[in-house]
């Protein structure tokens, strides 16, 4: 890997506890974590897992953390490491008193751009996210989707290296939705490295290609998708006809055969075979597919599994 | 600029815009400042609507008795005295509470979660942040305060062909009063992220801080009041509980921003830009002759009126000199002796003595009278020399301490009515001011207004007001930043 963009090495974080108050938690638990430029980057856990406060410390909202965090080789407490940085943070309020397209030119120019940088950039990235009609509309007038929609172009309008989306399809309709993965995988393909943190795992799925996954303040688990949703063994076939289930005697196991369909437990090898019997009986295949675990089935079982 | 400082700016200046209050606040000012524009004190009297109904000051002077000002002073006074009951009487003091109101949620709102999320994770430090909603309230103020004086101040000139650019001043103490205040509101608000909070105790704090003040003031000028009367052998004695007061309003005046001296501040640089508000200053004295005598002028300046009479002379459009006036001054002191108990005996002339002792050289008089303007008492005796054309003689005599001051007037009988020379003489009397403000002759306001000063001694040194108060506010502001920087958002 080449340098790292984001460095995390042990980080720790902890609230509450003051001398009035012994009572607090720990957010974060020894957290260590490299990413590269270019990847994008799925945080996942269940609520309280410390996604959040890790991002909050890269971008120094929160400090007070012990070991080491590092955004570009600087610290957090360096304004300058977010110059290159874009940021969407969950339940975002934007300025009230500020129209779509002044935010974008303001935080732009907050971010170092100079005005003719942004004004030039703002109406594509308006088009870009469906805003272009209520640009001119006071921020306060705007739905939770549309506001989403200006905060992920508000995060974008400084052309940033590293994105931080946290919930960025929170209460974006579905296409809304879709629009913000193909402007994620477009990003993606310019070298963007890009975290995101969201409960909906499907989509992480679809846009992500490296997960980490938290729980209680630690990493239970990392790997790009194909490690975290291996192949279980288990391979569906679909047939045109209903077909007779003694076809498959002696081969796999676990046979469960329903109306057009039939699944069974197989190794590459056994495909092969399988395949083989059923077109020499006649057999006309619709579809053959290996079934994998999925992102939530694969969080949802490390998780229980740290519980127990 | 850097593009940040300046999106900051923009970003401040959107906010006050889109502020409710600030908006009504614009609407309040405009109806402030019309008044200006439809109603003039123009020369003939105050002229409604453009000439629609015009009370001319003969009609107004009716009113205000014998000792009214001469129209030109009439004219001016009305347009001070609007200037002054909306600049400080309102803006001063039920604006500034709007004001408070109005920008209290700036820091409140900046820190609240998600809004503070996109803003504080902007390549920008929590000072610049906190600074910048600071600025933000302030230029809040600026810009109804420069309305309103840049407003009034046209109105006056445009309407009343009155230019005053030492008025102008007046916006930026409103700002500096604002400004210190602000600091503790921005404080309290990043303390406790409550903009009810920042209200109440902005408010209560205002009111607190002129309190302490005017305690300051009081007990100043009590002290002062007390050391002038007390007897050279006698020691003063006070209760602990009365010194310990003291100490504490000692402690407090110098620690606390001295909001209340943006007044006086203003009306020293109001002096500078338009210069001194009178045409001669007896120097060992500290008297003052605000005016003219009407239809003369001083011949030459003159700073010791005991060394060198000022004389003024009116001259007709002939050539011939019609009015000649003359101020001087001179002892009073007529013995000095040590009583049996050790204390110094004085013995002075007064003004009646002294009146008697010209009636006595000059022959009969054909007036004499006690008279009395603007707080200072004459001595007056008239009469008119001798033959048809003899001019019109009066002398006037004013004690003040060791001091006997003189003015002589001598008319000629044909160039003003008798009606007329009076007006003009108790007009000329009614500018005779002492600057030295004597403990028991003035109230502690005017006392200490009058102490205040460039290069006064510590206490009422304006630089050190102004540090003490630019520390404080500073201070608070540091607070804020320390606060806001140890936030967790």
């Amino acid at each position: 890997m080449s340098e790292p963009i984001i460095s995390v090495r042990n980080l720790t974080k902890r609230y509450g506890g003051s001398f009035f108050s012994k009572s607090g938690h720990t957010a974060l638990n020894g957290v260590t974590l490299e990413v590269g430029r270019g990847s994008v980057f799925g945080l996942l856990g269940p609520n309280g897992a410390g996604k959040s406060t890790m991002v909050k410390v890269l971008l120094g909202l929160v400090r007070g953390y012990e070991g080491e965090a590092r955004l570009f080789g600087l610290p957090p407490s360096d304004p300058r490491s977010r110059v290159r940085v874009g940021f969407l943070p969950e339940a975002h309020r934007m300025p009230g008193h500020l129209t779509g397209r002044q935010v974008l030119r303001i935080f732009g120019m907050m971010s170092g751009c100079t005005r003719a940088e942004v004004d030039a950039r703002v109406p594509h990235l308006l088009a870009q996210v469906g805003m272009t009609e209520a640009a001119d509309k006071k921020v306060a007038q705007y739905s939770k989707g549309m506001q989403q929609r200006i905060g992920l172009a508000q995060a974008l309008v400084h052309e940033p290296e590293v994105l931080f989306l946290d919930e960025p399809t929170d209460g974006v309709d579905p296409v809304g939705r879709m629009k913000i993965r193909e402007i994620i995988a477009d990003l993606k393909a310019r070298g963007t490295t890009i975290f995101i943190n969201s409960h909906l795992l499907l989509e992480v799925e679809l846009m992500c290609d490296r997960i980490v996954i938290m729980d209680k303040g630690r990493i239970l688990r990392e790997g790009s998708i194909a490690e975290l949703t291996p192949r279980t063994g288990l391979v569906r076939f679909e047939f045109a006809a209903p077909v007779d289930p003694a076809l498959f005697a002696g081969m796999g196991a676990a046979l469960r055969v329903e109306g057009l369909t039939a699944e069974l437990q197989l190794n590459d090898q056994e495909i092969d075979a399988c395949v083989d019997r059923l077109r020499s009986a006649g057999v006309s295949i619709r579809a053959l597919v290996p079934r994998k675990l999925s992102l939530e089935e694969s969080f949802i079982g490390l998780v229980q599994e740290r519980k127990q | 600029m850097k593009p940040a400082t300046k999106a900051l700016l923009e970003d401040a200046f959107l906010q006050i815009l889109d502020n409710t209050v600030f908006r009504i606040l614009v609407a309040v000012v405009i109806l402030m400042v019309l008044p200006t524009f439809l109603v003039g004190a123009t020369p003939e009297g105050i002229d409604l609507l453009f000439g629609w109904k015009v009370i001319p000051y003969s009609d107004l002077m009716g009113m205000l008795g014998p000792n009214a000002p001469r129209p030109a002073d009439l004219q001016i006074a009305f347009v001070k005295s609007v200037q002054e009951l909306v600049v400080q009487g309102f803006a001063g003091t039920i604006g500034v509470f709007f004001c408070i109101a109005a920008t209290a949620f700036f820091v409140p709102r900046m820190l609240e979660k998600g809004a503070a999320d996109v803003l504080f994770s902007r390549p920008l430090s929590r000072a610049t942040l906190v600074l910048s909603r600071w600025f933000a309230g302030v230029l809040f103020v600026a810009v109804l305060a420069f309305l309103l004086v840049g407003g009034m101040h046209l109105g006056f000139l445009l309407r009343s062909g009155h230019s005053d650019p030492g008025f102008l001043w007046s916006a930026l103490t409103l700002v500096y009063m604002f400004a210190v205040i602000h600091c503790l509101s921005t404080m309290v608000a990043a303390f406790t992220r409550s903009s009810i909070a920042a209200i109440l105790l902005s408010l209560v704090f205002f009111v607190f801080n002129g309190c302490i003040h005017r305690g300051w003031q009081f007990k100043e000028y009590a002290t002062a009041m007390e050391e002038a009367t007390r007897e050279e052998d006698s020691v003063s004695e006070r209760s602990p509980l009365v010194s310990t007061l003291g100490t504490i309003l000692d402690g407090l005046h110098w620690v606390l921003p001295k909001t209340s001296d943006a007044d006086i501040l203003a009306e020293k640089l109001r002096t500078v830009v338009i210069g001194p508000d009178h045409v001669l200053r007896d120097k060992p004295t500290e008297m003052l002759v605000a005016r003219d005598y009407e239809g003369t002028k001083l011949e030459r300046s003159v700073d010791d009126l005991a060394a060198q009479a000022a004389v003024w002379t009116g001259v007709a459009d002939g050539g011939q000199v019609v009015a000649r006036i003359e101020l001087k001054r001179r002892t009073r002191v007529l013995s000095r002796e040590v009583a049996k108990n050790g204390r110094e005996r004085v013995k002075r002339l007064t003004t009646r003595q002294a009146a008697d002792e010209a009636q006595e050289a000059q022959g009969p008089a054909t007036r004499r009278e006690s008279l009395q303007v603007s707080s200072m008492s004459f001595e007056l005796i008239s009469w008119s020399e001798p033959g048809a054309q003899g001019w019109t003689r009066d002398r006037a005599f004013l004690s003040e301490g060791d001091w006997l001051y003189e003015v002589d007037v001598s008319l000629q009988p044909d160039w003003i009515d008798e009606a007329e020379a009076e007006r003009r003489l108790k007009s000329f009397l009614g500018g005779i001011t002492f600057d030295n403000a004597a403990v028991g002759r003035v109230d502690p306001s005017t006392w200490y207004a009058k102490r205040f000063g460039w290069t006064a001694p510590m206490p009422f040194n304006a630089f050190v007001s102004i540090l003490t108060t630019l520390l404080f506010s500073l201070t608070l502001l540091a607070a804020a930043v320390w606060r806001v920087q140890r936030t967790d958002l």
